[in-house]
């Protein structure tokens, strides 16, 4: 038998006295109930503190509280301390005010709903049990993926806040994408030299370990216990053992050189980025020809992206400027929604650059071995001054489809991580933050998540070492364990629940004897252990409760039990 | 609020000075935009910021508060503060500024009769008719518009009022709107008349798609040039080139709503002369350097949406932290 003591609160006059007298009348008459008390104001300081003390001289061992939103009390615990030296599980809370009062217009009905509401949460109160808290200790270590712009900003901001980062890259070099970049569209400075600075800034800190040539093979473990198997281009592993991981992966450049796109006009941004810088001004040569006229087109490939149309105005600038290029740009819209664009755009028409903005795509055609690019000019007010547009000129700058690394699908398998839209690393619930990924610890940031220009990668890189300081500055992450829970004598290892977990948060580990099974035909000894969800990484949302066929996993807070009794089906 | 709450989580103690009477600011007004599902506004976010900064324990708030003074150097500044209750001096190691941004005055564009047709109202007023009144109506009369036009780019890439700059926000906000409208008002009709559709991002590309393909939804490349107004009918007609019919073409609508675009707060002059900020070509706040220990982040620095003003905010955290433990 629990014993609950019942706390009542008028909500400064919202549930008022003559129906609270009907709720104590009722009261009276239920068993396990200690006591009942009347506040005019629960949710406020002196109040929680007499409800204290009332707790503690009646010892009892549950509560209810009768009143308002669960949402206010817990407001105004989180305001004024947590008054009760109950396990906070202990405590239920029934909203007569929102749910009674202003639902039913009747006072007869609302009466006797507020009637079945408490009976509700006093079975809920008398059945639950208390769930403890505990605490993880966390390393100040990092594994960061990927050394791009961003995985070297994540880097560098996590070592100076003290955290010791191992910055893995496949490659022989840092830099990743950016390398292709002479020039930013909105500073001064030169690419590659930006970004040697910052890599020999990596260099001097010791607090990161740059480790090259390195992929991720496996992964095992959960937030602050995380096992990372890498292994170097010449085959030896190393296991390393960091509490988050940051992906940092980057984006690939796909192209389409089929057909007539494989004519010698066609040239990438990264090719005229390296044209650009190679050649002296005044005069811009490809092959030994001199170039006069570029054209920029810009397909629907990526019409969700902002770079192709920051890269066409920053280079028809220069070819303008530097090198008196005539330049038309072809597009569908011309995305100007970074900071200085609409200005630069603006630059780029006052020096004679033409923007056709088209409806249909334009068609191309070989005429005399140039390419042409025939158009309808959209920018007639009148459909009868609507001339179709033939464009001849020598170079045209097309843009590539931005798409996924190629090895994003195996790294989504090893790293239990969810991929989203066009096959990119996917962000936890977007609301939350869009550099949380699906599992506790891990976060996605840069062009693995979405390719974005550089300074909002860097804003974005900022926010990620900022989560993961965050989260590691403490050195300990607090959890309950209100969690899913195997019951191992049940768990028939059938696969079930890793495979539904959204978190990743399930592994089948070999951790009860209870459950071995011999199979007959695959030999003696082979054993099997059972599902295992870890309480860090688990966020609690029951989906394996559901499906589990075997019935042998509960959530710890609300368990089958506790729902029946709110159901009032427990007998 | 965002960098105060990571600062706070992260041990640094943050004061956090706001002038209005509540936190949040522009995010906090806004409505949400979910048709049958989320369509990732924002506003939602904002809402839970201000409660999560309310219960956390470790965020000292000062509201109705304004900034009438700044003393002392890089890293031990001392900061007046004036409020209903007097007036008060607090030593601070580093000053974020987060002072956001207003809506653009639509009434400057004249030919669009905002301020003078009942029915020409701008994004912002159709975002608080739909969160605070719970419905879609025609301010005249009170009727449910059969026709709605959005007009992009009010205020922002237009050198004739010298805001040459794109606002950033306004199209996926638009976009929203009508989607919302279109789930809700089915038989309500929109018309989208833009010059570039300009936002970009994971999910933008689905997100337009199916607007394309919402047979109620019409996107017209063409911004309008006059609104007309007929004071016995209140009917609006709007002029403007018709791309498809390729001619200029006019067109009744009920209702009318300016997309307006971002502009910085009207009185952050007397922060910038406090602080000695220098503004961008654009008219934000330009950053200052880092040793100052002076910060900008959010949409005052240059216009940003919900979510990248949150990025934003979290980097600049980062940063603060950093300059705060190089000093120590």
């Amino acid at each position: 038998m629990a014993r609950i003591g019942i706390f009542i609160d008028g909500m400064g006059g919202s549930i008022p006295a003559p129906f609270r007298e009907k709720i104590v009348s009722v009261i009276r008459g239920l068993p396990e109930i200690a006591f009942s008390v009347e506040e005019e104001n629960l949710a406020s300081p002196g109040a929680l503190q007499r409800m204290a003390e009332h707790l503690k001289a009646e010892e009892v061992d549950r509560a209810v509280i009768l009143g308002g939103s669960p949402k206010l009390y817990e407001t105004s615990f989180n305001k004024f301390g947590y008054p009760v030296l109950l396990n906070p599980y202990l405590l239920t809370v029934a909203n007569l005010k929102e749910q009674t009062l202003q639902a039913v217009a009747n006072e007869e009905e609302a009466v006797e709903k507020a009637r079945k509401m408490m009976i509700k949460a006093i079975h809920l109160a008398s059945s639950s049990g208390p769930i403890e808290s505990r605490s993880l200790p966390l390393t100040p270590q990092t594994l960061v993926i990927g050394g791009g712009i961003t995985g070297i900003a994540i880097a560098l901001a996590l070592a100076r806040s003290g955290i010791q980062v191992y910055l893995l890259e496949k490659g022989k070099h840092l830099g990743g994408k950016a390398l292709e970049l002479r020039r930013f569209y909105n500073r001064p400075e030169e690419v590659q030299k930006w970004v040697e600075e910052k890599v020999s800034e990596i260099s001097r800190n010791s607090r990161i370990t740059v480790i090259s040539e390195t992929e991720l093979k496996r992964l095992d473990g959960h937030l602050g216990r995380f096992q990372a198997t890498v292994r170097k281009a010449n085959g030896t592993e190393a296991v390393l053992s960091p509490s988050a991981i940051v992906v940092a992966t980057g984006y690939e450049v796909e192209r389409n050189r089929k057909g007539i796109y494989g004519h010698r006009s066609f040239i990438s941004f990264a090719e005229m980025e390296t044209l650009l810088a190679e050649n002296e001004i005044p005069s811009l040569l490809r092959n030994g020809k001199r170039v006069e006229s570029v054209a920029f087109l810009l397909g629907e490939v990526n019409g969700d992206v902002k770079i192709d149309s920051i890269n066409a105005v920053k280079q028809s600038l220069l070819l303008q400027e530097a090198f008196q290029c005539q330049t038309v740009i072809l597009c569908k819209d011309l995305k100007v929604s970074s900071d200085g664009m609409e200005r630069l755009y603006r630059r780029a028409r006052e020096r004679g650059a033409l923007f056709i903005k088209f409806e249909e795509p334009p068609k191309l055609s070989i005429v005399n071995g140039q390419i042409q690019v025939d158009v309808k000019d959209t920018s007639a007010i009148r459909k009868e001054d609507e001339w179709p547009l033939s464009i001849l000129s020598d170079l045209i700058v097309l843009s590539d489809a931005l798409i996924p690394n190629p090895e994003t699908e195996n790294l989504c398998r090893i790293l239990g991580l969810h991929r989203g839209n066009r096959g990119f690393f996917m962000e936890d619930n977007p609301q939350l933050l869009r550099v949380r990924s699906n599992r506790r610890g891990i976060f996605v940031a840069g062009g693995c998540r979405f390719p974005q220009e550089v300074s909002e990668t860097l804003n974005e890189a900022g926010a990620t070492a900022q989560e993961v300081i965050a989260l590691l500055s403490g050195g300990i992450y607090p959890y309950d364990l209100s969690v899913a829970e195997v019951d191992p004598e049940k768990c028939a290892v059938c696969l079930t629940c890793p495979r539904l977990c959204p978190h990743s948060a399930i592994t089948v580990e070999k951790y009860a004897e209870k459950n071995i099974y011999i199979t007959p035909g695959i030999g003696e000894g082979v054993k099997w252990g059972a599902a295992r969800v870890d309480p860090v990484a688990c966020y609690g949302c029951g989906i394996c409760v559901g499906e589990c066929p075997a019935k042998a996993i509960t959530l710890r807070h609300q368990p089958d039990e506790l729902i029946y009794a709110q159901m009032n089906l427990s007998d | 609020m965002t960098v105060a709450k990571e600062l706070a989580q992260s041990g640094v103690s943050a004061l956090l000075i706001e002038r209005d009477p509540s936190l949040g600011g522009l995010a906090a007004s806004f409505c949400c935009k979910a048709s049958e599902s989320c369509n990732k506004c924002f506003a939602c976010v904002a809402d839970k910021r201000v409660l999560e900064i309310r219960n956390g324990p470790s965020i000292s708030i000062l509201t109705q508060t304004e900034l009438t003074g700044l003393k002392g150097g890089p890293g031990a500044y001392n900061v007046s503060l004036k409020n209903g209750k007097g007036r008060m001096d607090i030593d601070v190691s580093a000053i974020v500024i987060a002072a956001g941004v207003d809506p653009f005055d639509a009434s400057l564009k004249a030919e669009y009769g905002y301020g003078r047709y009942k029915n020409v109202i701008t994004a912002r007023d159709l975002d608080e008719m739909l969160r605070l009144r719970g419905k879609l109506f025609c301010p005249s009369d009170g009727r449910l518009p059969k026709t709605v036009a959005f007009f992009q780019c009010v205020g922002s890439r237009d050198e004739s009022i010298g805001n040459l700059y794109c606002s950033q926000v306004c199209c996926a906000y638009a976009l929203r709107l009508i989607k919302a409208i279109r789930y809700q008002y089915p038989e309500t009709k929109a018309a989208f008349l833009y010059m570039d559709i300009q936002p970009a991002g994971a999910s933008f590309d689905q997100f337009l798609n199916s607007c394309r393909q919402d047979k109620g939804i019409r996107l017209i490349r063409s911004l309008p040039s006059k609104v007309y107004h007929s004071p016995l009918s209140d009917g609006l007609r709007v002029r403007f080139v018709d791309p498809l019919k390729g001619e200029v073409a006019e067109e009744p609508f009920d209702l009318i709503v300016l997309s307006v675009g971002l502009v910085l707060r009207k009185d952050s002059k007397s922060l910038a002369r406090l602080f000695n900020l220098n503004f961008n070509e654009e008219g934000f706040f330009a950053p200052p350097p880092a040793q100052t220990g002076v910060f900008i982040t959010g949409a005052c620095s240059g216009p940003k949406d919900i979510d990248r003003s949150i990025i934003h905010a979290k980097s600049i955290a980062c940063t603060v932290q950093q300059y705060l433990k190089g000093r120590s």
